[in-house]
């Protein structure tokens, strides 16, 4: 089992009224690439900063590798952290930007000129070494800020949403650098982001937060097929997952799903007292617009009719827009057909693939 | 960004209005007395002698001769100088290390700073006036701090009777009321580089002298470079404080440039050899000017 | 940082406040000294007064009572002087300033031999054009006659109205004014009524500065003046330069001229970082 490399433990943050950073806790074992996922202002950021000494935390503690490190200042605590804005030495070369903080560690220059190379190489950044930091395109800018961070051999790396500002085209390609780099050399990693399909493409973990708190944490694939409740699911995936307001109906001894006039087996029963509690009442149910399976007549008592609203041809998808009485449902479907607007069509849900949410709590129940 | 400009031409409003009155100032005010001062220069002219300048007869180039070999006018020349370089240093240096330590916050500091600044707001005069008032021989320098240190010998001491000490009290003055200049210059400077750039040297393990020498200074190179070049054609030009505080004394030891140029001309009136330094020093000017814009941002 | 380095930096700020206001603590105490007080070695006044400033209204006093001086004009004509001439070559300055301004950031004008030659007027110093300038005035009967001045100031400083303002107006988005001219706006209007607004704060800086600059300015006062067009700078000199080492007059001098000087350094205090790096760095 991997040491655990960073811990942090009922971090939280406040300016003035508000709360930033909300009791949040979480580790991250070594050689991982763990990410903090959010939307703007969910205190990804700020949390990150803590952990980098940056800021002072209110309550809480940070462990870098068992030791306290929640006062000590960024210098101290064995971290590395790329900006999301870059911020190289525009003055300095790339050769002293990735060597600067091997200078201030007091390595010998023949070491430093190892070790710089060995970087620079792996980063793609051997021609630009002689070229002032400032003068260099923005990828390459963030390249020499990673190198940079990277060549002090820091515990953990801390990264704050470093793509954002690089071109879109080379986005892709940058992503798969870093993990790569990442795996090759075993760094461990804590990575902001609010690009969720970022974090599901890279991580190893992600913990997704809102207002400052943590909603939950797990492997992408965790987090997309079992969310905790409606906020991870709606952030989580692309097209986003369809959540609509259904009754739960208990018809002899089975707890089925009324939607308009249609009703659906729960095959996966659930706990009997949670099947207790909510029957009768309104629920919500969510399901991926990918698990749904469309039909152009009813073949089974559990299809729906829907209008169909506005059809998108992406390449080899297609994306349905559907309204159901008064809500609007998405449905995605990787076989095209001629489907027209304004006909209709008919969905059938697999109940399986359904998440059930408390409609007040928003909590998942199963 | 170099303005919002058209490639178009621009509409005789704008042309009027943009070109008319600065260029009435310009050439009503100076340009035809520039044009006149070559002329003046060559001439022989002395307007007590009783007649006007155009009917003076012409000199040729004895004027600027005499320039050369009058010891006065070089030592002048010499003695502003070296007051330039001694007073930009010095500033620089004092201004430098107050902006270093007035970057960081702390309670007051804004009170600090009104108070830093303010003697920039004084008229030269009056600078002059006060250190002219402090150097007294039985003014508080040496009646009171002198005094603490060296006891009675203390009023003993004449500032402006001696020349080493009357040049001293002119670079006081000078100091005094410039070094907030510089310092302004630095502060607002080292206060604009991005905190980014600060953390990110943090975040690498820079402690605060390193990120001040590697990666402030290093960034505001170009403004330091444009403050010490204002202050120094500033400097050269120190008239007030040597008029008012010393006259030149004693005898013409403090005598500056300036100072030198305005007797020629006022109190001599000696007017075509005063064009004629007037204009050998305006030379000596561009040229130096002319070589410090080529050095500094056109050769590479 | 540790407690001594801090203490070092703490003493070191107090050192410069102290430097920065002793020698105006003393010239504030010496102007309300009386005669006999003008020698001590401590700064309060023991038995203080308002002779000195009243001398200075009525410098007819002072002969007989230290000795023969040369001054014998009251300081009121210089000091309204000095507003006039100071107060119009500004704002001539500054209007000045803010067109040329106007067409060198949205055209390419004027000349670059126009924009070269003001920065020349900054960069020499006063004494080597002053010489011609006073032939010049002389034989246009401009000698000793405020428009002399205003117009020599404003000539020497409308550089500075240039450089400000054009940071400022470059700052105004062009696509306002095109908005402007789109719905029918004439040129004039468009200068007037859309730039001109929005540029306030420059001028207020521009003019401040510019201000400043002129109150203060003596060599070209003292050359080209003589009774009627005295600046107060010029009075000043005379004070110093009078027989009979008129102290507390001196003082009370120097209190009465630093006024609007600080007044005017103190508005334009919060505009002043912004205008200089404002004008450095574009």
């Amino acid at each position: 089992m991997a040491e655990v490399k960073l811990e942090v433990k009922n971090l939280t943050k406040r300016f003035g009224e508000l709360v930033a950073v909300d009791n949040v806790s979480f580790e991250v074992r070594e050689g991982e690439f763990f990410s903090l996922l959010g939307p703007s202002g969910c205190g990804k950021t700020t949390t990150l900063r803590c952990i980098a000494g940056l800021e002072i935390p209110d309550e809480g503690k940070i462990f870098i590798k068992g030791r306290d490190v929640t006062m000590l200042p960024p210098q101290q605590r064995g971290i590395s952290l790329v900006f999301q804005e870059f911020a190289v030495f525009p003055h300095m070369s790339v050769y002293d930007n990735l060597a600067f903080g091997l200078k201030i560690r007091g390595l010998p220059k023949d070491e430093i000129r190892r070790k710089v190379l060995t970087i620079a190489e792996s980063l793609h950044l051997t021609d630009y070494l002689g070229v002032k930091a400032g003068k260099l395109g923005l990828s390459e800018q963030q390249r020499t800020a990673l190198g940079r961070s990277i060549a002090v051999e820091p515990e953990v790396l801390l990264l704050d949403e470093p793509l954002t500002l690089v071109d879109a085209k080379v986005k892709e390609s940058m992503r798969r650098e870093l993990r790569r780099l990442q795996k090759e050399l075993n760094i461990t990693i804590l990575y902001v982001t609010h690009d969720q399909l970022e974090a599901m493409m890279m991580s190893d973990r992600i913990a997704v937060m809102n207002a400052g708190r943590i909603l939950q944490v797990g492997s992408p694939m965790e987090i997309y097929e079992n969310p905790k409740n409606v906020f991870v699911a709606k952030f989580i995936g692309s097209p986003t997952i369809n959540i609509v307001e259904a009754k739960l109906e208990k018809e002899d001894d089975m707890l089925k799903i009324v939607l308009n006039d249609v009703k659906l087996d729960i095959e996966k029963k659930l706990p009997k007292e949670i099947g207790e509690k909510y029957a009768g009442k309104n629920i919500l149910i969510g399901i991926r617009p990918e698990d749904l399976l469309i039909f152009k007549e009813k073949s089974s008592p559990y299809d729906i009719k829907c209008s169909v609203d506005m059809v998108e041809l992406t390449g080899n998808k297609m994306e349905l827009h559907l309204k159901l009485g008064e809500m609007s449902i998405r449905a995605l479907s990787t076989i095209r057909f001629d489907i027209e607007e304004s006909s209709e069509i008919y969905l059938r849900i697999h109940p399986e693939k359904t998440c059930i949410f408390d409609r007040e709590t928003e909590e998942r129940i199963a | 960004m170099g303005g919002n400009r058209l490639s178009t031409k621009p509409p005789k409003l704008v042309s009027l209005l943009a070109n008319l009155p600065v260029n009435i100032l310009l050439y009503v005010t100076l340009i035809v007395p520039f044009i006149l001062m070559i002329y003046l220069a060559f001439l022989a002219w002395n307007p007590a002698a009783g007649y006007e300048w155009w009917q003076a007869p012409l000199a040729g180039l004895s004027n600027f001769a005499r320039a050369f070999s009058d010891a006065r006018f070089i030592t002048a020349l010499g003695r502003t100088v070296l007051f330039t370089l001694v007073v930009v240093m010095i500033e620089f240096s004092l201004g430098l290390v107050l902006a270093y330590l007035l970057l960081e916050e702390f309670k007051g500091k804004r009170a600090v700073l009104s108070i830093i600044i303010y003697p920039l707001m004084l008229p030269w005069v009056v600078v002059a006036l006060i250190f002219y008032l402090l150097f007294q021989d039985y003014g508080p320098v040496n009646n009171l701090f002198l005094k603490a240190l060296i006891g009675d010998a203390a009023t003993q001491m004449h500032w402006f009777l001696s020349p080493t000490t009357a040049f001293v009290t002119l670079l006081i003055a000078d100091i005094w009321q410039w070094t907030p200049f510089m310092f302004l210059i630095l502060y607002s400077g080292l206060s604009a580089v991005s905190k980014r750039l600060i953390e990110a040297a943090q975040v690498l393990g820079a402690s605060s002298r390193t990120i001040f020498w590697r990666i402030q200074l290093p960034l505001i190179r170009p403004l330091i470079i444009i403050a010490l070049v204002l202050r120094a054609l500033e400097a050269f030009k120190v008239f007030d404080i040597a008029y008012v505080m010393t006259g030149g004394g004693p005898g013409t030891s403090t005598e500056t440039l300036s100072l030198y140029i305005y007797r020629v001309a006022i109190e001599y009136h000696d007017i075509s050899y005063a064009a004629a330094l007037s204009l050998i020093i305006l030379v000596i000017l561009v040229i130096v000017i002319r070589v410090f814009i080529w050095y500094s941002f056109e050769r590479r | 940082m540790s407690i001594i380095t801090r203490a070092i930096k703490y003493i070191f700020i107090g050192f410069c406040l102290l430097w920065v206001l002793i020698p105006v603590a003393w010239i504030v105490c010496l102007a309300f000294k009386p005669y006999p007080e003008w020698r001590v070695a401590y700064f309060l006044p023991k038995d203080p007064t308002l002779s000195n400033f009243v001398i200075l209204f009525e410098p007819k006093q002072i002969i007989g009572m230290m000795g023969a001086t040369a001054i014998v004009d009251p300081v009121t004509r210089p000091f309204i002087n000095s507003i006039i001439v100071v107060g119009f070559s500004t704002i001539i300055a500054v209007f000045a300033g803010f067109f040329t301004a106007y067409g060198a950031s949205r055209y390419n004008t004027p000349g670059p031999f126009s924009l070269f030659f003001t920065l020349l007027t900054r960069m020499l110093p006063p004494a080597t054009f002053v010489t011609p300038i006073m032939v010049y005035y002389s034989n246009l009967k401009l000698l000793d006659t405020h428009l002399g001045l205003i117009l020599l100031y404003a000539a020497v400083t409308v550089t500075y109205g240039i450089w400000i303002l054009k940071g400022f107006i470059d700052n105004v988005p062009r696509e306002w004014e095109e908005a402007a001219l789109l719905e029918g706006a004439t040129h004039s209007q468009v200068i007037f009524k859309v730039t001109l607004p929005l540029v306030k704060s420059g001028l207020v800086v521009a003019g401040l500065f510019i201000f400043l600059l002129n109150w203060a300015e003596l060599l070209f006062a003292l050359v080209l003046t003589n009774v009627n067009a005295v600046t107060l700078p010029v009075h000043i000199s005379k004070y110093v330069g009078a027989v009979g080492q008129l102290y507390g007059p001196q003082a009370a001098l120097g209190i009465i001229s630093s006024l609007i000087p600080l007044i005017i350094g103190y508005i334009i205090q919060k505009h002043l970082v912004a205008a200089f790096t404002f004008g450095m760095v574009r």
